[in-house]
């Protein structure tokens, strides 16, 4: 298996060295770095020039490409064009905010999904399973900024009219209140609360038919009959025999959604201004900054590789009749 | 097999040989289908008798191994159930009983050995633990020692390198391996009552025969009764005692091994018979084959119901189903068992011309 792994990673440079010159040139057609400084009605056009020249930006595409990718590679990201900081800080902030709204959601996502899997499996066409199975549709079908919207106005501003409290039982915006020394968990979870839970309705959704279609094939496995015929309990053949079994797709599953979830919360934290890789991105792509463009594609992209590649040998790990030599 | 058995079986009085353990009566089993509801099963009786092996035969959707997993009630919880008749173990109906009570006697008491053992062991767990797990199951054992049992059964039915084999996954193991694995199983508890649904029929035939020695010796070995079904004709001959022959969902036929081969009473044990080819046979002769399809069994004939492809069908075969008759000790189903001139040699038309001269008279 540690063959296997160097392998997969030896093959995903180069895959990665061709998405890098895609987003280069996706980055460059897309962003003008002078864009932000066009804003400014006194920028004289010899300015435009000299910040052009400053950034290189005059010399050809492909020595531009080489530059760029060389301090790429070294771990030279470079200062922001606009915020004028350290991209490798930038991102780094950035990721740990949108690692822990993702995996607070997918942990929470998890549990309830499979929880609503199980119980819809074994009580199949029963009246929760139908309720559960609508829901889910409706879920799956809802987009995120809806959902999010309504978390906002519900849980935000209608529940505090409600109670008629001086703040909002769930914070709408940020990830802490402004201000706030140190850590504070009660603060924290009353800002994670309306994201995650914009987030968990969709993985809600999805995990619970996954767990449940994958159950009900299980327990309709010769195995299980096996199982019950050896007289042991029937709680003992839902558990050992079905729920370990028919986690092994979901586990690896949730796996490669970690991955997806590092570039793909845009919308979410937009919408709650939870300062992650989502709000930087769209920050960036509006400023022209393609500074910050560049390394944060490439490192949503190496997400996706990586989460993959664990979810295979989590899979390995967990199904003994996969093996990858 | 050298391996001396410890005696994990509690202190159980097994009843004298001969004597009724298992007595299934008027059995009906039906599934829930879209097309409408199956009737699997449609009145089987038979009985069981301690330390003998009967043999179910007959073709493939013909109630055999519905009928198995009525016993234990392991028919798929949703579609299937048992619409009527009982089945008594001892004289206690297990039709009744809830999936708790059942528990007490499945595995220990009556133990089953599935068709295919690739999927019918769990793919994600060693064949060890899946043996110790039925142990722990029913007696008060460590962990530990129910392993080593596990092993040690292992090694009994002939699994070579038992203590590092018990370790591998059941994908691990060949086609023949396997089934040994679900037979030691089976045999963990030396049940009283050991059910093997079609056991040899993924295997290639010189296992299948290593496999029936195993079932057989075992079989022999813990005093266990065995309902073997299958539909190879050559197995039943070889280890049977007594066999039952099932046609759509109904038993037709049931008599010692060596008089159904020597005097079957039923037009469809006849036909079975032929079909099976035959070392002594004349080179170049067709096998015989018997014509047409076994009728639905959502909507099954209303008489006889092998009467569609019976050469000898009568207008009362297609009206009234016949009563089960017990001639020279067999039991059979159909109008005519009890005719003198009634045996495969009779030839349809002068049947035809007997029964209109008696009927003249």
């Amino acid at each position: 298996m540690v063959r296997y792994t160097v392998r997969r990673i030896f093959i995903t440079i180069p895959i990665l060295l061709v998405m890098s010159v895609l987003t280069f040139m996706g980055a460059r057609a897309v962003a003008s770095p002078e864009a932000a400084l066009r804003f400014n009605p006194r920028v004289r056009p010899e300015d435009i020039a000299r910040y052009r020249e400053q950034l290189g930006l005059d010399d050809s595409e492909f020595v531009q490409y080489t530059r760029w990718l060389g301090k790429f590679i070294t771990g030279d990201l470079g200062n922001s064009l606009v915020a004028r900081r350290p991209v490798g800080e930038m991102l780094a902030e950035a990721l740990r905010n949108t690692m822990v709204l993702a995996i607070v959601a997918l942990t929470v996502s998890l549990l309830i999904g499979v929880l609503i899997g199980i119980i819809a499996a074994v009580r199949q066409n029963s009246w929760f399973d139908y309720t559960t199975t609508g829901l889910s549709l409706l879920g799956i079908a809802t987009p995120v900024f809806l959902v999010g919207l309504m978390l906002q106005l519900v849980l935000g501003v209608y529940l505090q009219r409600w109670l008629n409290t001086s703040e909002p039982i769930f914070y709408t915006a940020g990830m802490t209140s402004p201000g706030t020394q140190g850590f504070d968990l009660m603060d924290r979870l009353r800002h994670i609360a309306l994201p995650a839970t914009a987030l968990a309705v969709q993985l809600i959704a999805v995990y619970s038919r996954y767990m449940r279609a994958s159950l009900l094939e299980v327990l309709n496995s010769d195995y299980i009959r096996t199982a019950r015929s050896k007289g042991i309990s029937e709680r003992r053949v839902l558990t050992k025999h079905g729920v370990r079994t028919a986690l092994i797709p979901l586990t690896t599953q949730a796996a490669i959604d970690i991955g997806l979830l590092v570039g793909g919360l845009i919308i979410t934290e937009v919408i709650f201004a939870w300062p992650g890789m989502g709000t930087l991105f769209l920050q960036a792509l509006f400023d022209g900054d393609y500074v910050v463009i560049l390394p944060w594609l490439m490192i949503t992209a190496a997400a996706v590789f990586i989460a993959n590649l664990i979810a295979d040998l989590l899979y390995a790990v967990l199904d003994p009749r996969i093996r990858y030599a | 097999m050298s391996v001396e058995i410890i005696d994990f079986s509690v202190e159980r009085k097994r009843p004298p040989r001969g004597s009724t353990i298992l007595e299934v009566r008027d059995l009906h089993t039906q599934f829930d289908t879209e097309q409408g509801i199956v009737h699997a099963v449609a009145g089987v009786s038979f009985e069981l008798k301690a330390g003998e092996t009967l043999a179910i035969v007959g073709e493939s959707g013909c109630g055999k191994t519905v009928t198995a997993l009525s016993i234990l009630g392991l028919l798929p919880h949703r579609q299937g159930r048992i619409a009527g008749g009982q089945i008594l173990f001892h004289g206690e109906d297990l039709v009744p009983m809830t999936t708790k009570q059942l528990n007490t006697v499945r595995g220990d008491r009556i133990a089953m050995i599935f068709q295919d053992a690739l999927t019918a062991l769990n793919p994600v767990y060693r064949v060890g633990s899946q043996i110790a797990e039925m142990i722990r199951a029913h007696r008060d054992v460590t962990k530990q020692e129910a392993y080593e049992r596990a092993v040690e059964l292992l090694d009994l039915v002939g699994i070579p390198n038992a203590p590092r084999r018990a370790q591998d996954f059941v994908h691990q193991f060949s086609g023949g391996m396997r089934q040994r694995a679900m037979i030691a199983m089976a045999i963990a508890l030396e049940p009283e009552i050991l059910i093997a649904d079609e056991p040899t029929t993924a295997l290639d035939v010189t296992v299948q025969a290593q496999i029936l020695d195993v079932v057989q010796e075992i079989g022999e070995r813990m005093d266990m009764s065995i309902i073997l079904i299958t539909h190879d004709l050559g197995v039943v001959a070889r280890i049977a005692d007594r066999v039952m022959v099932m046609y759509a969902g109904r038993h037709i036929e049931a008599a010692d091994t060596h008089d159904i081969y020597h005097a079957a009473k039923h037009p469809y044990t006849w036909g079975l018979l032929e079909s099976m080819p035959r070392v002594d046979a004349e080179t170049g002769k067709q096998l015989h084959q018997i014509g047409g399809a076994p009728p639905s069994l959502i909507d099954p004939p209303r008489g006889c119901r092998f009467a569609p492809r019976c050469a000898y069908v009568q207008p009362i075969c297609e009206t009234d189903y016949p009563e089960p008759q017990v001639v020279d000790g067999s039991s059979v189903v159909c109008h005519f068992a009890a005719r003198p001139d009634w045996t495969a040699d009779l030839d349809p038309t002068e049947l035809r011309a007997s029964l209109t001269r008696e009927g003249g008279s």
